[in-house]
């Protein structure tokens, strides 16, 4: 089975590689201003798609970035090299969506739950008839992944986001956990199958890809 | 079992990342996080100045204790041992003679 899983036919999309040059990360590093800026400026929109697809509360989702960044600010000074600033970057999201998740789960087990308002929402719009399709697919998808994921605890589904939706290589999630790959591998291997039981469980008729997306 | 709904699952999470796409930041994303940087950076900024004269003030009041409890030493300086002294006192052996006399 892990075999299997290792070797998945299925490859997340890759869609990201090295953003920043060297020389502007390490001009941040030693205190640019000017420099720090125009970091933030080329990752602010991949780190906030992160955020939104680890957290899944589109309005806290700057809150969470900015809370990214200035983290970032005040601990460019203990990066060792340029070469490991997107593993950095990476940790820093990840630390801060964990923060975030916890801090939300003290404030209300359940405000309301995250899932029903987004099903009020839903509601709404297909009562009102403003809902396109595609927004309603897309909103029965998000909707169906979270509550797969709530299957899961909070390490393990940011773990598996980052593998399976962002599409990070194992390599790279080491240097953000600095632990040993196969560590990773058996969390991930024992995470997905908890997913992959709530998938059948959920009799596969509710999966939204057969509606909208076939 | 399992592994039929494998690549369904796969595709799930494929669809799931296109519902969340990489989003554009708001107009006000930039000024709010240098406000939240300038706000964090104030106490750290005020607590180095706190800091620094804290420091000069005690080496300061350091300097002025010295000064003040220092004098110069008024006793000569000792070239001879306390024995050479005695040797060389030249009433020595009048004394002696004196309290044997007695």
């Amino acid at each position: 089975m892990l075999r299997r899983f290792a070797f998945s036919a299925y490859e997340p999309r890759r869609v990201y590689c090295m953003q920043a040059d060297f020389e502007l990360i390490e001009r941040a590093r030693s205190g640019d201003d000017t420099a720090f800026g125009q970091v933030v400026s080329v990752y602010r929109k991949r780190i906030l798609g992160t955020i939104s697809r680890l957290i899944g509360r589109p309005e806290d989702v700057e809150d969470v970035a900015q809370d990214v960044f200035l983290r970032l600010y005040f601990s460019l000074d203990q990066l060792r090299t340029a070469e490991v600033f997107e593993p950095w970057l990476y940790r820093l999201t990840v630390n801060a969506c964990y923060d975030y998740l916890r801090r939300q789960k003290r404030r209300h087990e359940s405000r309301m739950s995250d899932l029903s308002e987004q099903q009020v929402l839903m509601a709404d719009a297909v009562a009102g008839g403003k809902a396109d399709q595609d927004e309603q697919y897309h909103r029965g998808v998000k909707e169906f992944v979270s509550t797969l994921l709530q299957g899961v605890s909070e390490e393990d589904r940011i773990l598996l986001v980052l593998k399976e939706v962002e599409g990070l290589s194992l390599k790279e999630l080491e240097k953000i956990y600095n632990v040993k790959e196969n560590a990773l591998k058996v969390r991930l291997f024992r995470a997905r199958q908890r997913v992959l039981k709530a998938f059948e469980a959920s009799k596969d008729g509710a999966s939204p890809l057969r509606d909208a997306a076939r | 079992m399992s592994g039929w709904n494998e690549p369904k699952l796969d595709e799930l999470f494929a669809a799931y990342r296109d519902a969340l796409p990489d989003r554009d930041p708001s107009a006000g994303f930039m000024p709010e996080l240098w406000r939240r940087i300038d706000q964090r950076r104030k106490p750290s900024l005020s607590f180095g100045r706190f800091a620094r004269v804290f420091v000069t003030a005690s080496l300061a009041l350091c300097f002025a204790l010295t000064a003040v409890t220092w004098s110069p030493s008024l006793n000569s300086v000792y070239t001879s041992t306390y024995v050479d002294v005695l040797d060389d006192d030249p009433n020595k052996d009048v004394d002696a003679i004196q309290r044997e006399s007695l």
